[in-house]
């Protein structure tokens, strides 16, 4: 476990560190948080209890990862003991996503418990997105394509967790390194569908979810965005980037609103 | 070996065919023109002017200086990759191949202006004399090679990273390429798009220093990372 290296990235916080960044005040508005003068109780846990300066966010930036990666893992604990019929050779890979996720969540649930804070409770969740998909674990093809956007909102929910904890190194760096691995999944995943017939990709292709079901194409709202910075990357300086190579070479993150939106589509 | 007239051509742009006090008189007008004048009276002049090293900087900008270069580097490969395809490369490869070689122009060229003119570094010619790409497993094994070394220092390129427009940006391109490394290991070994998850179900990370040293002889140039940002 990486309890100690979590209280030693929270004690080693610079002060200085945290005003440094710039747009502090945006990260509180994306995820519509009050800012908290009160540090979470981590500080029974510090010996240096003056540079233990947090505030909520870092807290609520971690539910907010645990919200799809809580997801994911109930729907791979679901898919492995109901035996979807995927292609034997698919089984292990899958276990391994499914091993990954769990891992994950536990990292994250004894960050919450050692720094003092509420561990979310539960969802209740409806993978056939309200009979429009009851066969999600029965047929694999239904099951790839719940796989395919939970594993790409995992990635752009991450994105926006790894904003959220950029005044914590530590915790910063392991929600990089967790939304790395999403990456990896949902590419696999991808893989996996484009191999069963679907004309895709592994990277996401302007918004285009590959489906229509309403609650599946609302995890690509946004996914189409060509403009980075200041920077049009269609053809940027003359280089022969399509629209389509513009909009893949860049995962974009999934803010709170557009990710409760997401969520509540996949929940009874 | 003393080759004024050469020297005088990078430096000043002019036609070789000018004679050397004309150079001289050139040279005298322009700003900083007393260094070359110098420089020419050294044995190897040449080299120590055109193969300077790079100084990838300090801070956000020298970590963007390094992505910056990663991203040159992956760009070129996927290039002569599908420039001089290896005998036997199906449509498919070619497919896969092209959407990587385009996604990195992508990032290279996006880094390139974020950085500006006046703190990105030059492209940097890469050295690829260690890779047979008429061979598809030293291709294959190449492009994993790159990608999970990009994926990884990105990841720590992202870690410290202070100015968050910054990060924001680079943690978009950086699952791109953790998803390149996905599909490369893939190709080569079915299942192993995740190998390198650990029990916490995270995926490797590495400083800009030691991930500096392992990609150092690809380029034709000599690359400093000193200042850069440590862990």
């Amino acid at each position: 476990m990486k309890i100690k290296n979590i209280i030693k990235g929270i004690e080693n916080l610079e002060p200085a560190a945290f005003e440094q960044t710039e747009d502090r005040r945006s990260i509180l508005k994306s995820f519509g948080a009050k800012i908290a003068a009160a540090a979470i109780p981590v500080i029974a846990l510090s010996s240096k209890k003056s540079s233990a300066k947090t505030t909520d966010v870092l807290a609520e930036s971690i539910v907010f990862a645990l919200g799809i990666t809580l997801m994911q893992e109930k729907f791979y604990l679901l898919a492995t003991t109901q035996n979807v019929p995927w292609p034997p050779e698919v089984e292990a890979n899958i276990k391994k996503i499914y091993k990954d996720k769990q891992a994950q969540n536990k990292y994250w649930t004894d960050v919450l418990v050692a720094t003092g804070n509420t561990v979310p409770a539960p969802l209740s969740y409806n993978f056939a997105l309200h009979n429009q998909l009851n066969d999600v674990f029965t047929n694999y093809s239904s099951f790839l394509l719940v796989a395919q956007v939970l594993e790409d909102v995992g990635v752009r929910m991450y994105g926006t967790a790894v904003l959220g904890l950029v005044t914590n190194k530590a915790l910063r760096g392991d929600a990089i390194n967790m939304r790395s691995a999403n990456a990896r999944h949902a590419a696999h995943i991808r893989l996996l569908r484009r191999n069963a017939g679907v004309d895709m990709m592994p990277w996401i292709t302007g918004n285009n979810a590959n489906t229509v079901i309403g609650e599946v194409i609302k995890g690509y709202q946004g996914e189409d965005n060509t403009m980075q910075g200041i920077y049009n990357i269609t053809n940027l300086n003359g280089a022969k980037i399509s629209f389509n190579a513009a909009t893949e070479a860049f995962d974009e993150p999934m803010e709170k609103a557009e990710a409760e939106l997401f969520i509540q589509g996949f929940t009874t | 070996m003393k080759e004024p007239m050469k020297q005088s051509d990078e430096a000043t742009g002019s036609p070789s065919g000018v004679s050397r006090r004309k150079f001289l008189t050139y040279a005298g007008a322009i700003a900083g023109a007393g260094v070359i004048i110098a420089s020419c009276h050294k044995k190897d002049d040449n080299v120590v002017a055109v193969q300077a090293d790079i100084d990838l900087g300090s801070a956000d900008q020298g970590l963007l200086n390094y992505a910056y270069l990663l991203q040159q580097l992956e760009a070129a490969f996927y290039e002569t990759v599908v420039k001089y395809p290896y005998p036997g490369m199906t449509a498919t490869e070619v497919g896969f191949f092209t959407n990587m070689r385009d996604h990195e122009y992508a990032h290279r060229e996006f880094l390139k202006n974020y950085l500006t003119p006046t703190k990105a570094i030059p492209m940097v010619e890469v050295d690829f004399s260690s890779i047979d790409f008429n061979l598809k497993s030293s291709v294959m094994a190449k492009a994993k090679f790159f990608e999970e070394t990009v994926t990884n220092a990105l990841n720590g390129i992202c870690k410290l990273l202070t100015f968050s427009d910054s990060l924001v940006l680079v943690t978009k391109m950086a699952s791109v390429d953790a998803r390149h490394s996905a599909i490369i290991n893939d190709f080569i070994t079915p299942g192993t798009f995740a190998e390198s998850t650990d029990s916490n179900g995270m995926d490797a990370t590495q400083d800009p220093q030691s991930s500096l040293d392992i990609v150092r002889k690809f380029f034709k140039r000599t690359i400093s990372g000193i200042y850069l940002p440590k862990y």
